[in-house]
């Protein structure tokens, strides 16, 4: 089966790979904790 | 963007394998990655190179690997007046105005843009019969944001740096022979223009112009 989405996680982080139709490729990235910036 | 303005269709599709277009590379030391975005010829033509999110601030630095055989960088983001609509160096603001014949210097404080699109695209390179081979990105942002743009000719790449005060990061990447087929498959994920009603193409009073209601 092929791999058509894919996922990298860290503490504060996850970022989702997508390979949707067309050939359009989307990133997305969420973070589960916003650093404070200030 | 809040799903319930636009609902993106993230069903992935089970033609093709995500690894022929997206190599992920992760430091065993420092857990940093780095994402390579890459065409049908097996090009790179976006590199992901780092990002930062804060409270009100949000920055992507980025690299579009445009054709270095005929360099013309990447075009897109805002609607403006220009003979030349690819981009030189410069930092381009996306806020817009009902602006007369709107026109950018590169340069801060960047001009009001009639209409802005955190989309781009550029020539990448052809493959190897020749076929035309064309990138587009799309930024699905909308808090007020500036693109800073460096392009360097010998290597046709185009370093991209995104500000923006929030948003979180959503990007897609298209590929295709010429610009018709980016717009296409761009139109694909942000929708296409609403069929005007007929009742709207009757007579419409627009106040541009008046002074006063004397």
């Amino acid at each position: 089966m092929l791999l058509t989405s894919a996922t990298e996680a860290s503490a504060d982080l996850t970022m989702d790979f997508t390979l949707l139709e067309n050939s359009i490729v989307n990133i997305k990235w969420t973070y589960t904790k916003i650093p404070e910036g200030r | 963007m809040p799903t319930a303005i636009i609902d993106v269709d993230r069903t992935p599709f089970e033609g093709k394998a995500l690894s022929d277009f997206v190599v992920i590379n992760k430091d065993a030391k420092t857990g940093a990655v780095t994402v390579s975005v890459l065409d049908t010829n097996q090009n790179v033509i976006y590199s992901l190179n780092g990002f930062q999110l804060m409270q009100d601030f949000n920055h992507i630095d980025a690299t579009v690997h445009a054709d270095n055989g005929n360099f013309k960088g990447i075009m897109g983001i805002f609607e403006q007046v220009a003979s030349d609509l690819f981009l030189k160096d410069g930092i381009y603001s996306l806020w817009a105005r009902d602006e007369a014949d709107p026109a950018q210097t590169g340069k801060l404080p960047s001009s009001n843009m009639y209409g802005t699109h955190p989309m781009f695209m550029a020539r990448g390179k052809d493959g190897a019969d020749g076929t035309q081979a064309w990138i587009g990105g799309f930024y699905n942002l909308a808090n007020a944001q500036d693109w800073r743009v460096m392009n360097d000719a010998s290597s046709g790449e185009v370093n991209l740096k995104t500000y923006s005060a929030g948003g979180l990061g959503d990007l897609f990447f298209f590929t295709g022979v010429d610009p018709n087929e980016i717009v296409t498959k761009y139109h694909t994920i942000v929708g296409t223009p609403v069929l005007t009603p007929q009742w709207a193409l009757g007579w419409n009073q627009c106040r541009w112009g008046y002074n006063s209601t004397a």
